[in-house]
């Protein structure tokens, strides 16, 4: 798409209407969906009438003369044109379809299809003296206030599209709500190419004329237009006319005007759209997530999880630590990683087939219904809340949806993320070496007791015994079979005891691996979607401020 | 003085009291759609029966009011200074000129207007320093230049930046026997007056127009252009004055061209019999046009009452839904997840080898096991596990409901002018987590002392012993969390079987049918009292919408009250 107001041979330097354009584009890329509709839509509008305009003729300035039914805008479009080229005439209203001079040889008709202007006179080259300058097209609008609704509307539509204001008023309706609550403040931006006609001053008595001028002057400053250029004029003396003449001849020079008015469009419509963004938003990093992440590790199962983890880390510290004589016991209980399909876990990455396991692998923790995700819902919305802080309503939702929108998709990824966590470390050394000393303990009791089995024998078959040697009174044997026994249950009681300081240490190490897998899914899930909504907020802010500089 | 039946009469009096108190009541609290203009009707119809209907008919004999109005600068002031021959009411160059009211009385009229029984809201002030008038206030003039019987009204502009003029003229305009309505060559198809002029032709009010400044040479096209123009608005009665530009003399219209309207006036005046037909068109037209204002006022009272019903329906079906969630989160078996069901496996004991165990065994163990480790028995565990889960299903679905509602009221009709008034509405009320708490807890002592009348109706204490009440109760607690209906279809795995082995314990107690009666009673308990929870927070947001103002009806009165005054006319 070529874009006409990205003009670099500009003869005016300070004319930023592209780079302003550009930002309330790009505010509304970034913004559309949290800014008030009406809004964008009169934003989009804009851009589009920007492009149009400023593909179109360039050399040409639009001057419009509006005003109320009976304030001489059609006397002193003829009075300017120096011929009888609008209708005059005593019944209200009188005009109804505007009607459009130009000055100079350059061909406007582009520009007038454009405005839908139909009426045109052709005034031809500015002659010295006449003072209106090539390039300028007057424009004689209807009234915006007599009981015609479509003149209002017509109106409205050119004034739309025109380049300079010319107010034009009289000593009896310049106080009208209608002219300045429903143009003037509407157009407050646009000062600059912006001007005031008190026209018929020839009836107010000579010594007031000043006065009310001022009070035009204060009037229009309400409106916002701080410091208005007020012209007094009479058709019917000829006073301020030439004047008048000259201050268009003057804002229509350099032929910024259009560009001017369209700058001030940007920046009445950006200024519009600011209310709609606050000035600031939640810092998305530092928001609490405590909350959140509790409700998010219950759903995930993770107290069941630590449970089995430090449970299994029991068994199997029994298993090779334990009394050799009663570790089968152990052995008929079920495997509580197992149990709930996560005995894997330490494998993980190591096997490329591990990869494509884990991703078809569900564990057997229960999804998270009911409750759980009633918890997950309420905590979600709750950091959502958190994160839109005094933000307005529509982009409070925008969060509220960012936040919520992958709520179904939450089970399945912490339940990923559990699996794929690594639960089983390696065996602990103290674990081999309690074993070997199990067998130990164990085989030195065996032989202590085959010993004495045989000496039993040996008496039975009343065989002579061998000498026997002993410890003091305690024979060898007798301690072997009871030292075997009591070390071997002893070491498996400290064993006990420090399998469950161990377990408790795998715990809260399996707990911080579990949390920084879990938080992955929440950052993923929910935080990172909320804080793309808000960087979108600050960069629709940020590009709005840029185009209403 | 002749008076038609009716007119004046004490029962239509009362009957437009009446009409004034339900108008009163009809606060419209609400920001609808059509709130804005409805409750500007009110007010204009408060103040047109305060300034105008009541007084009038207390006293259909008072002086006619003829209201001067019309646009800036197009000479109202000047006009009455003409008809009263001096300058009582400053006319000036500046845009909008009169400020506050004038109103010109013949002396022997002074007591019709020094009390508060016509425009009741506005100051008198007499007196002609300048200075003394201000918004507020009227300044009463009496000149014997103007006949007995009239008085002359010099009302604010209708059309100017200033938004206080423009409301006061309206009021002034509303309070007129006769709109005395003052235009210009330049504004006489201005859009503004327009609207008035046609309110006035529909509500039947007297109106004569004064064309100002009007340029000798066009006088009568315009004057013919607008006639046609109050034709086109059922105005044909209006009589038009034109007044054509001409210097002034000392601040007054040159007496030729003032002559025609002081005549008419003047002949007014002294004409009881005219003036009383003026005075009862006016006020027939207003009592006429109150009907169908009254009615647009009903209309907008009922959809005030429709938003107000569809606001609290909102909320009601909010903790509908949060009930409905909590009862099926309750049978489906949900809550035996995680947590629950590690802690019933330990209760039940852990292994596939004990699992087979008889029930006392593990018991046993249990005592042992808490006795040496000081751990607290299993099921207190149990029942602490049941309890957190289903008071955070209960606070949860509760806090969902209201953060639901605050979100349904901001794109309702009026509900994010509440959720303003009261922003803690959207979430929980502040005690609602340790009221659920306190909830469940009793739900457990409903569920301990059902499980000891059962034992004690049936000669199974024995065996409730081996279990002991809090085992068996909380037993019961599961089962009533996972019924058995509802757990054959959803939650065949081990919450399932959690439930299955807590039924066999149960009906090894107290016998099937019974256990099935004790789960069915024990859901039913806990309904109840998250009902009751649920509709204690209903009712802030009820209160929230109470509060607003509505009173119920109101709609109706009015429209009643609008009957009556029809009835009686």
């Amino acid at each position: 798409m070529s874009r006409p107001w990205r003009r670099s041979d500009s003869t005016h330097g300070a004319d930023d209407l592209g780079s302003r354009v550009d930002a309330l584009e790009a505010a509304l890329a970034s913004g559309s969906d949290g800014l008030d509709p009406d809004g964008v839509r009169r934003a989009r509008e804009l851009t589009r009438k920007v492009g149009e305009r400023t593909r179109l003729s360039g050399s040409h300035t639009v001057v419009a003369l509006a005003g109320a039914t009976g304030s001489g805008k059609s006397s002193l479009f003829n009075s300017l044109v120096g011929a009888d080229v609008a209708r005059i005439g005593a019944r209200r209203p009188t005009t109804a379809t505007p009607t459009a001079a130009v000055w100079g040889d350059d061909d406007a008709g582009p520009l007038l299809d454009w405005l839908q202007v139909d009426t045109r006179h052709l005034v031809g080259a500015a002659r010295p003296g006449t003072g209106l300058s090539d390039g300028v097209v007057l424009l004689d609008l209807p009234d915006f206030d007599s009981r015609e609704a479509a003149h209002r509307a017509e109106a409205e539509r050119v004034l739309e599209l025109a380049d300079v204001f010319v107010w034009v008023t009289d000593p009896q309706k310049y106080a009208d709500a209608r002219l300045h609550d429903d143009f003037v403040r509407l157009l407050s931006q646009h000062e600059s190419v912006t001007l005031a006609v008190l026209n018929q001053a020839d009836r107010l008595p000579p010594e007031s004329v000043a006065s009310c001028l001022a009070d035009l002057g204060r009037l229009l400053a309400g409106d916002g237009i701080a410091h208005a250029t007020v012209l007094p004029t009479s058709v019917r003396t000829g006073a301020g006319i030439e004047d008048l003449r000259s201050r268009i001849a003057g804002i229509a020079a350099g032929h910024a005007a259009a560009r001017l008015r369209l700058s001030a469009d940007v920046v009445t419509r950006a200024r519009e759209l600011r209310t709609g963004v606050a000035d600031t938003e939640a810092p998305a990093g530092l928001l609490p997530r405590g909350e959140l992440d509790a409700a998010l590790s219950r759903a995930a199962g993770v107290p069941i999880v630590l449970d089995a983890v430090g449970r299994d880390y029991r068994r199997r510290s029994v298993a090779s630590s334990g009394w050799i004589f009663t570790r089968w016991v152990g052995k008929l209980r079920p495997d509580p990683l197992r149990r709930l399909r996560l005995e894997g876990g330490a494998s993980a990455g190591t096997d490329p087939d591990d990869e494509i396991r884990a991703a078809l692998r569900r564990s057997s923790i229960a999804a998270p219904t009911g409750p759980t995700r009633a918890a997950v819902e309420v905590a979600t919305r709750a950091f959502a809340r958190s994160a839109s802080t005094g933000l307005p309503e529509r982009w409070a939702l925008q969060v509220e949806e960012a936040a919520t929108a992958r709520a179904d998709e939450l089970p399945d990824a912490l339940d990923q993320a559990v699996t794929s966590t690594p639960l089983v470390n390696r065996r602990p050394i103290w674990w081999r070496v309690c074993n070997v000393l199990q067998w130990l303990f164990g085989l030195t009791a065996v032989a202590g007791a085959l010993w004495l089995g045989g000496l039993y024998l040996l008496g039975v078959l009343a065989l002579p015994k061998p000498e026997t040697p002993a410890v003091g009174i305690v024979p060898v044997p007798l301690l072997l079979v009871v030292g075997g026994l009591l070390l071997g249950m002893v070491l498996a009681g400290l064993a006990r005891w420090w399998a469950r300081i161990g377990s408790r240490r795998r715990r809260r190490s399996t707990a911080t691996r579990l949390a920084d897998s879990l938080a992955e899914v929440r950052e993923e899930r929910i935080a990172e979607p909320v804080a793309e909504v808000l960087a979108r907020h600050r960069a629709t802010r940020e590009s709005l401020d840029r185009a209403a500089r | 003085m002749p008076d038609t039946p009716g007119i004046g009469a004490a029962p239509l009096l009362s009957a437009v009291t009446g009409l004034r108190g339900a108008l009163d009541g009809a606060t419209l609290p609400l920001d609808i759609p059509g709130s804005g203009t409805a409750r500007q009707t009110r007010t204009r119809l408060i103040d047109q029966l305060d300034d105008y209907v009541l007084p009038r008919l207390r006293s259909i004999d008072a002086p006619l009011l003829a209201v001067v109005g019309g646009s800036t600068g197009a000479g109202k002031s000047t006009l009455v200074n003409s008809l009263v021959g001096r300058e009582v009411t400053q006319p000036g160059v500046l845009r909008p000129t009169t400020r506050s009211p004038v109103l010109v009385h013949h002396p022997d009229d002074a007591a019709w207007f020094t009390d508060q029984r016509i425009l009741p809201g506005l100051a008198r002030v007499t007196g002609s320093a300048p200075s003394a008038s201000s918004t507020g206030t009227v300044q009463l003039v009496a000149t014997g230049t103007i006949g007995r019987g009239l008085a002359l009204l010099d009302a604010p502009d209708i059309d100017s930046v200033v938004a206080a003029n423009r409301d006061l003229a309206a009021q002034l305009l509303a309070a007129a026997d006769l709109w005395l309505f003052v235009t210009t060559a330049a504004r006489y198809a201005d859009a503004v007056p327009w609207d008035l002029l046609r309110e006035a032709g529909e509500r039947g009010t007297a109106v004569a127009i004064v064309l100002d400044r009007v340029p000798p040479e066009v006088v009568d096209d315009i004057r013919q252009h607008l006639a046609e123009m109050l034709r086109e608005q059922g105005l044909d009665a209006a009589r038009i004055f034109p007044i054509t530009e001409s210097p002034l003399t000392q601040g007054l219209l040159p007496d030729e061209q003032s002559a025609p309207l002081r005549i008419w006036l003047t002949e007014l005046a002294g004409d009881a019999q005219a003036r009383a037909a003026v005075v009862r068109q006016t006020l027939e037209g207003a009592l006429e046009s109150l009907g169908q204002r009254v009615a647009a006022l009903a209309a907008a009272s009922a959809e005030q009452d429709a938003a107000a019903a569809e606001l609290v329906d909102a909320a009601r079906s909010a903790y509908h839904d949060a009930l409905d969630q909590v009862r099926d989160g309750m049978v489906d078996g949900t809550l035996l997840r995680s947590e629950v069901l590690a802690r019933w496996q330990e209760f039940v004991g852990t292994g596939e080898f004990f699992r087979q165990i008889e029930s006392g065994v593990s018991r046993l163990r249990d005592r042992l096991s808490a006795f040496f480790t000081g751990e607290p028995p299993r099921t207190e565990a149990l029942g602490d596990a049941l309890q957190t889960g289903a008071a955070a299903l209960i606070a949860n679905h509760a806090e969902l409901a209201a953060t639901a509602i605050a979100r349904a009221w901001r794109s309702l009709p009026g509900g994010q002018q509440l959720l303003a008034v009261s922003p803690a509405l959207a979430a929980p009320s502040a005690g609602l987590d340790a009221r659920v708490e306190r909830l469940v807890r009793d739900w457990q002592g409903d569920i301990f002392d059902m499980v000891r009348e059962e034992g004690r109706d049936r000669r199974t204490t024995a065996r409730l012993m081996a279990y002991g009440v809090n085992g068996l109760g909380v037993a019961l607690m599961l089962l009533a969390f996972a019924s058995t209906a509802g757990l054959a279809l959803i939650e065949v795995g081990i919450a399932g079987g959690t439930a299955v082995a807590s039924q066999k314990v149960l009906e090894a107690v107290f016998g099937d049918q019974a256990v099935r009666e004790l789960a069915t009673k024990a859901r039913e308990r806990l309904v109840e009292r998250v009902e009751d929870v649920y509709v204690s927070e209903l009712r802030r947001f009820e209160d929230a919408v109470g509060a607003a103002g509505l009173e119920p009806g109101q709609s109706a009165a009015l429209a009643a009250a609008a009957r009556t005054v029809r009835d009686l006319r």
